[in-house]
C-alpha cells in the first residue's frame, strides 16, 4: 500500500451501509477505516493515524454526528474536511448549524455521486 | 335685655354695658358699614345711658388692617362719649392678632363684662364707676398700630401665598384659562411636559388648532354651559408633531355679564399612560389568543418596551408665577389629593379632593392621623416619616393601599415633601397624592398576561422540539431501509452487469427502481404534509421573481416533459412578489408534476404556464389538456390522499400540501376543469407583498 494513498474515515452505525461505502469507494485509490459512532471515531483520530477526509452520518447512537462535529472543530481544533451523509437534507441540519458544507451526500443518490464528491474533495 | 340688629352689627345692653357685637369678619369688605351703623346708633341714642361699652368680637373669625383701623375709630368714638371701652372676648386666634399689632395697649381686652363695670350686676349702683384703665390713644400710637396691622396682614398674605405656591409646585397638571371663542389666555409652562408646544407658542392662539376634532370642543362647551363644570372629561388633543395626546380635563365656566368676558378655567392631565395600559393589555391578550410560536422574541421586546415606559417617572414641574387667588383656585379645583401632616401622621391640612376621596368632612380629618386608613401591611412603607429629617431627602414618592369607609381597597401614590421654615427648621410634610388603582390593575393584568404568554410559549417550544425530534427520527427510520434498497439494487445491477445477466433481469431491475423512487416520493410527501399540518413553520419573506420561479420548476421537470413529448407553452410576465421561494417551488412543482402525471394519453399532451398581474395580485396558471376532472371531483382534489384512480402514480397529498402552503402564504389556490378528459386548469393567486 502506497504511503501516498489518502485515508477516509467513515463514521456510520449501519454496517450494511459501511460495506456499501467500502465497495463504492474501494474503486478509488484510497484507504478506508470505519467507526460505528463518534466515540469510536475519536479513538481512531487520537491514535495518531492520518485522516484526510471524514464521511459523517448525522443520526447515530452513542455519539451522533452533531456532537462529533462540534467536538472535532472546537475541542480538537481539527480542520479535516467532512462530508455529511444522511437520508435527507433535513437530517443534516444538526451538522449545518456548526458549519457550511459545499457537498452533502444523500444516501439515495447512488455510488457514482459519492465517488465524484470524494474524488473532488481529495483532489484525485 | 334689649337687642337690636343692624346689618353686620348687633347692639344689646347687658346690665349696664352696651355690647356691640360684630359678626363674622371685620375688614375691607364691611369696615365702613360697621362704622356707619355704630355712628348712627350713637347719634340716635345720645346721650348713651350705659356705664361702659364692650365691642363683642366673639363671633369674629377674620380681620385685616382695615378692620383694625375700624376698631380704633370705634374705640375713639366711644371714648369721645367719655365711656370706658374694651374689646370683649375675641377668639384666641383673633386675640393673638390684636396683641401682635399692640392694640391691647390702647384698648383693654376683657373676657367678662364686670371688668368694664364691676357693678354691672348691681342695678342700684351709681354710674359711672368703671375701674379699668382708659389710656388715651395718641395719633402716633394709632399710626404705629395701623402700621403693624398692615405689616402683619402683608406677612399673612405672603405666608399664605407661599403655602399655596408650594402646593402648586407639586401639582403635575396643566392649568389653563380659555376664552369662550377658544383663545388661550393663560396656560402653565407645564404644558411642555405633556406636549411639544411651549406656553409662549400657545398663548393667544385658538384652541381649535389643537383639537383632533373641533366637534369635541363643542360638546365640552355644551356640557360646561349646562353644568358649569366638568370633571375628568376625556379629550384627544393634537400635538405639534401631529400625534394625538389623550387628556383629562377638569374645568369650570366662569360666567361674566356676557359671553365675551366669560372664560373656562381648569386643569388638564395627560392620560396617555392610562390609554397605553389599556391598549397594550388588549394587544397582549390578542397575541396570547393567537399563541404564535416563534414570535416570543418579538413579543418579549414589545413587552419590555411597555414596562420601560411604565417605569419612567414624570419630570419635576417648573415654577409658575401667579397670584395667591389663582393658586388657591387651582388647588381647590384639583382632583389630586393634597394634605399636610406631622411626622406622627396627624393631618394639619387637607384639600377638597382629599375630603371627597375619603368621604369625610374636613373637621373630621384634621387633627387625626391618616395611619388607620392605610392597609396594615403597607404601613411599613411610610418609614420615611420616622427617619431623621435631613435636607437632602426633601422629596419622597411612596405607593400604598388605603381602605375606604365602604371597605374598598385602593392604591395611592403620594409625593411627600418636607417643609422647612426660613431658619431651616423642619415644620411638617406636604403631600400630593393620586389614586393609581386603575393603573396598578392594568399593570398587574399586563404582568399576568405576559407571564401566561411566556409560559405557553415555553411549553409550545418544548412540544415543538419534541415534535421536531420525533419527525426527524421517523424520517430516518422510514428512509434508511429505502436508502439501503437503493444501494443494494445498485450493487446487484453491477454484479448482474459483470456476469452478463443484466439483460435477463432488465425488467425486474426497472420495476424495483421505479417502486423505490415512488416509495421515496411517498415518504417525502407524507413527511412534508405532517410537518406542514403541525404548523409552526417559519416562512421566509423574500423577493421572489415568479416568472423565473415557474421557469425553474419547468426546467426541473424537463427530463419527464421531454420523455413524454409534452408541448410546453409559456406566457410569463416578469413579476416580483415578497414570499417564500422554496415553499412556492414546492407548490408549483406539485402542480406541474400532476399535469405531467395526468397528461393526455389520446391527444398530443400540452402544458401551458402563465404568470399575470390581476388586480394587484399575482396569478399563476398551469393548464393541461389531460385527464381532467368530473365536476363532483373538482373540490375533492385538495383532500388528503384523494387520487383520480387507485393505480395513479402518486401519493394523493401533492395538492393538499400545495393548498396548505399557499394559504399559509396568504394566497389562494383553486382548480377548474371542463370535465373528464377535458384538461385541468390550476390557479394560484398570491399577494404582491
Amino acid at each position: 500500500m502506497s504511503s501516498q494513498r489518502k485515508t477516509i474515515l467513515i463514521i456510520e452505525d449501519d454496517t450494511d451501509i459501511q460495506d456499501y461505502y467500502r465497495i463504492v469507494l474501494g474503486k478509488l485509490p484510497v484507504e478506508i477505516v470505519c467507526a460505528g459512532n463518534g466515540e469510536e471515531a475519536f479513538l481512531i483520530l487520537n491514535s495518531g493515524k492520518r485522516i484526510d477526509l471524514i464521511l459523517l452520518d448525522a443520526i447515530m447512537p452513542v455519539m451522533d454526528g452533531g456532537v462529533f462535529l462540534q467536538k472535532l472543530r472546537q475541542e480538537q481544533k481539527s480542520s479535516i474536511p467532512v462530508i455529511p451523509c444522511s437520508v435527507d437534507e433535513k437530517s443534516v441540519e444538526c451538522l449545518t448549524q456548526f458549519q457550511q458544507f459545499d457537498h452533502i451526500f444523500i444516501k439515495t443518490q447512488g455510488g457514482r455521486v459519492l465517488q465524484n464528491i470524494v474524488a473532488q474533495k481529495l483532489g484525485l | 335685655m334689649v337687642s337690636e340688629k343692624s346689618g353686620p352689627v348687633t347692639f344689646s345692653v347687658r346690665a349696664r354695658v352696651l355690647v356691640v357685637a360684630v359678626n363674622e369678619l371685620l375688614g375691607n369688605e364691611n369696615a365702613k358699614e360697621v362704622k356707619t351703623v355704630i355712628n348712627k346708633y350713637v347719634e340716635r341714642h345720645m346721650p348713651l345711658a350705659v356705664s361702659g361699652v364692650a365691642l363683642d368680637l366673639s363671633g369674629m373669625k377674620k380681620i385685616d388692617s382695615s378692620g383694625i383701623g375700624a376698631l380704633i375709630e370705634i374705640g375713639k368714638l366711644f371714648r369721645a362719649q367719655k365711656l370706658p371701652f374694651a374689646l370683649f372676648s375675641p377668639p384666641p386666634s383673633m386675640r393673638e392678632i390684636l396683641e401682635k399689632v399692640n392694640l391691647h395697649k390702647s384698648f383693654p381686652i376683657v373676657s367678662s363684662l364686670e371688668m368694664i363695670d364691676p357693678d354691672a350686676n348691681d342695678t342700684n349702683a351709681s354710674m359711672p364707676s368703671s375701674r379699668i384703665a382708659q389710656p388715651v390713644m395718641t395719633g402716633s400710637e394709632e399710626i404705629s398700630v395701623l402700621k403693624q396691622a398692615y405689616e402683619w396682614e402683608i406677612d399673612q398674605r405672603r405666608q399664605s401665598e407661599e403655602r399655596y405656591r408650594a402646593i402648586f409646585e407639586n401639582i403635575q397638571d396643566v392649568y389653563f384659562e380659555i376664552s369662550l371663542p377658544g383663545i388661550i389666555e393663560e396656560i402653565s409652562p407645564s404644558i411642555s411636559l405633556i406636549s411639544h408646544f411651549t406656553r409662549e407658542e400657545l398663548l393667544g392662539t385658538s384652541l381649535y388648532h389643537y383639537y383632533s376634532d373641533p366637534a369635541i370642543r363643542e360638546r365640552l362647551l355644551d356640557k360646561l354651559r349646562a353644568q358649569e363644570r366638568v370633571t375628568d372629561y376625556e379629550i384627544m388633543l393634537k400635538d405639534k408633531d401631529g400625534s394625538f395626546v389623550p387628556c383629562s380635563i377638569t374645568a369650570r365656566l366662569l360666567r361674566e355679564k356676557n359671553d365675551e368676558t366669560a372664560k373656562i378655567v381648569g386643569t388638564m392631565r395627560n392620560i396617555s399612560e392610562r390609554y397605553q395600559f389599556v391598549e397594550s393589555l388588549k394587544k397582549s391578550r390578542i397575541e396570547l389568543e393567537q399563541r404564535v410560536v416563534g414570535r416570543t422574541a418579538e413579543l418579549a421586546d414589545a413587552n419590555r418596551k411597555i414596562m420601560q415606559e411604565l417605569l419612567e417617572r414624570r419630570r419635576a414641574e417648573k415654577e409658575l408665577r401667579a397670584s395667591e387667588e389663582r393658586y388657591r383656585a387651582i388647588v381647590e379645583d384639583q382632583t389630586e389629593l393634597i394634605c399636610r401632616f406631622l411626622p406622627n401622621g396627624i393631618l394639619t391640612f387637607v384639600n377638597e379632593a382629599y375630603c371627597r376621596y375619603f368621604n369625610r368632612r374636613r373637621e373630621e380629618l384634621i387633627g387625626a392621623s391618616f395611619m388607620p386608613r392605610i392597609l396594615e401591611e403597607d404601613r411599613e412603607k411610610i418609614t420615611h416619616l420616622s427617619e431623621p429629617v435631613t435636607a437632602d431627602s426633601v422629596v419622597c414618592v411612596v405607593e400604598h393601599r388605603v381602605i375606604l369607609d365602604n371597605g374598598d381597597i385602593r392604591w395611592q401614590q403620594w409625593t411627600d415633601r418636607k417643609i422647612f421654615d426660613d431658619s431651616g427648621r423642619f415644620i411638617e410634610f406636604q403631600s400630593v397624592g393620586r389614586d393609581i388603582t386603575e393603573q396598578r390593575g392594568a399593570e398587574e393584568a399586563l404582568k399576568r398576561a405576559k407571564e401566561e404568554l411566556e409560559r405557553q410559549n415555553q411549553e409550545l417550544k418544548k412540544i415543538d422540539k419534541i415534535k421536531d425530534g420525533l419527525l426527524r427520527d421517523v424520517a430516518h427510520e422510514l428512509k434508511t431501509p429505502v436508502a439501503k434498497q437503493v444501494m443494494q439494487l445498485e450493487l446487484a445491477k453491477e454484479m448482474l452487469d459483470e456476469s452478463g445477466l443484466a439483460g435477463k433481469f432488465g425488467n425486474v431491475l426497472r420495476i424495483m427502481d421505479e417502486s423505490i423512487k415512488r416509495q421515496i416520493n411517498v415518504i417525502n410527501n407524507i413527511l412534508d404534509l405532517s410537518r406542514l399540518e403541525e404548523g409552526g413553520r417559519k416562512y421566509k419573506c423574500e423577493p421572489v421573481a415568479l416568472d423565473g420561479l415557474v421557469r425553474d420548476v419547468l426546467a426541473y421537470f424537463n427530463p419527464e416533459i421531454t420523455v413524454h413529448q409534452i408541448a410546453l407553452s409559456e406566457e410569463l410576465t416578469p413579476l416580483v412578489i415578497r414570499s417564500d421561494k422554496e415553499m412556492l417551488f414546492h407548490v408549483f412543482s406539485n402542480i406541474v408534476n400532476n399535469a405531467i402525471k395526468y397528461r393526455s394519453r389520446e391527444a398530443a399532451p400540452r402544458i401551458h404556464a402563465g404568470v399575470t398581474l390581476q388586480s394587484a395580485t399575482a396569478r399563476v396558471i398551469i393548464e393541461d389538456n389531460g385527464l381532467g376532472l368530473a365536476p363532483e371531483n373538482v373540490e375533492r382534489v385538495f383532500d388528503r390522499f384523494y387520487q383520480v384512480s387507485a393505480s395513479a402514480d402518486g401519493t394523493g397529498v401533492g395538492l393538499t400540501i400545495a393548498k396548505i402552503i399557499t394559504e399559509d402564504l396568504r394566497g389562494k389556490i383553486w382548480v377548474e376543469s371542463d370535465g373528464r378528459g377535458k384538461g385541468t386548469r390550476v390557479f394560484v393567486q398570491m399577494p404582491l407583498q
